[in-house]
């Protein structure tokens, strides 16, 4: 396909002109990236899946505002899949509470869900966020960019919307939280 | 930097990505095509009420569906919203069951007028009739299974928000209303009359055709007067599939209605397939015909196994 080879400040100029096909190679270039954030945010490979889906369904709708930061589209694409991920955590908290009050019938899993590694995953994942649930959700999300996907400081400023300054305090608040953890070595603490 | 207890990286499941490209590539093109114009690679058979061609006529459409439901069948939607419904309007709800079937979920049945099995596809989705069940449209049909998915926890979209289901193939005659939704990965079928249930949710990766892609919802209507048996199911059309045709006990044929990639269908056959007393060992098998490119696969339906697709009922 004709899109394919462009770089994503190409892609993002003919997304925002309404170009499918550069949505389909934008998304193909992007989606293992976005699904492995969303599963780090929901301890759920299938709940991912779902997520990713939506964040492009957003991007393509937010595409007037499509935004390039240093030839990627990624802290875009990030910064959209923080929100649609914390709208999920808050209504999947209202819907676990109401669920708890119904009788649960059984629920047949996907078949993908029955790879002993995925499920595995989910498990050590699930882990990972109980140990970072503590930190205020800025925190989280500078955890989840920096140490997490590897962005650098300035990519990650660029997908908040927040200086780099701030970038790096939140950052060193949510070390120090963590430091007596157990899991401190998730949020890159050496010593 | 990464700390050594995060889960390793991983891709999407085989099939999973071109899934997902493929609908959000539907859903650009729906968003910039223009209206009354069907976007390229949007399935070619969907109602027309999912796209009217004008508001104002979509509008006129919806009231006198409404008034429809409220004035001929007042009793239903609360009916349709039960995971156990009431009996519809003039029927005891003491009236005694027949039904002596444990395996089949069964219900109160008010003998409506039974559609023929051979009408077409547009003639049952006109059909509306004053002793049956009202014809929904693809909006109605999509909110009200939303709502039996949610209800029941099949595996609902992500903070059960079901905004982005759309209906995936639908039948809505008066003898019932059976509908396929789906999300950009998974798909529900739901009968919201005579029996409201849903199945479980299914991936909507496409695969070579196996038996248990066709298997069906059964469930057993009983009255006072008489008993029926209702047979539902849909999902995605298994890969090289192009038609789906169902051979019931009774004798009777009737195909599947086939929307772009999925596939819906429901029955009622006039006496159960297997009464009371006997045995489902000495019932005759659903068979199931695929029509395929290389020629036409059949599929032998085994009672129980793949005779008891609904979830949100258990079997």
């Amino acid at each position: 396909m004709r899109t394919r080879t462009l770089q994503d400040a190409e892609l993002a100029a003919l997304v925002t002109a309404g170009d499918a096909d550069a949505f389909g190679s934008l998304f193909d270039r992007h989606c293992r990236t976005v699904y492995n954030f969303c599963f780090r945010r929901t301890a759920s490979w299938h709940v991912a899946e779902d997520l990713t889906a939506v964040v492009f369904l957003e991007a393509w709708r937010n595409r007037a505002r499509f935004a390039v930061h240093e030839g990627s589209a990624l802290p875009w694409l990030y910064g959209i899949a923080l929100n649609v991920c914390r709208n999920q955590w808050r209504s999947s908290r209202r819907r676990r509470r109401a669920i708890a009050r119904l009788p649960l019938p059984e629920v047949t899993p996907d078949h993908a869900d029955s790879v002993a590694a995925r499920v595995d995953d989910e498990r050590r994942m699930a882990v990972v966020l109980d140990a970072v649930a503590a930190l205020p959700d800025d925190q989280r999300d500078v955890v989840a960019l920096v140490v997490w996907e590897g962005l650098d400081y300035e990519s990650a400023a660029a997908t908040l919307g927040v200086p780099v300054g701030t970038v790096r305090s939140r950052l060193s608040r949510a070390r120090a939280c963590l430091r007596s953890s157990t899991m401190a070595c998730l949020v890159g603490e050496d010593s | 930097m990464t700390g050594p207890g995060l889960p390793p990286r991983r891709s999407l499941p085989p099939g999973h990505q071109e899934v997902l490209r493929q609908y959000l590539l539907d859903e650009a093109r729906r968003s910039i095509a223009p209206r009354g114009r069907r976007p390229r690679g949007a399935a070619p058979a969907r109602l027309a009420a999912r796209r009217p061609l004008a508001p104002w006529l979509a509008a006129v459409g919806v009231a006198a569906v409404t008034c429809l439901i409220v004035v001929l069948v007042s009793g239903l939607p609360s009916a349709l919203r039960s995971p156990h419904p009431h009996p519809p309007a003039g029927v005891s709800p003491t009236a005694p069951s027949t039904n002596t079937v444990p395996s089949k979920n069964t219900t109160p049945w008010t003998s409506p007028a039974i559609a023929s099995s051979t009408t077409t596809p547009a003639e049952r989705a006109s059909a509306t009739t004053s002793t049956g069940h009202a014809v929904l449209t693809a909006a109605q049909a999509r909110q009200q299974c939303a709502d039996l998915v949610s209800a029941s926890s099949q595996g609902t979209p992500p903070g059960g928000d079901t905004t982005s289901l759309r209906v995936r193939a639908l039948v809505s005659t008066a003898e019932g209303t059976t509908v396929v939704i789906g999300s950009a990965t998974r798909s529900w079928t739901c009968n919201l009359a005579p029996y409201p249930g849903a199945t479980a949710a299914r991936s909507v990766v496409r695969r070579t055709p196996t038996t248990s892609d066709f298997a069906v919802a059964e469930n057993l209507l009983s009255s006072s007067a008489d008993s029926k048996d209702l047979v539902w199911a849909g999902g995605v059309l298994p890969l090289g599939v192009s038609a789906v045709t169902f051979r019931f006990p009774d004798g009777r044929t009737t195909a599947a209605v086939i929307d772009g990639s999925y596939w819906v269908m429901q029955y009622v056959a006039d006496s159960p397939f297997t009464p009371p007393g006997n045995s489902d060992t000495s019932t005759p098998r659903i068979r199931v015909v695929a029509r395929t490119s290389t020629g036409d696969r059949t599929f032998l339906l085994d009672w129980g196994t793949d005779t008891c697709n609904q979830g949100s009922h258990g079997c």
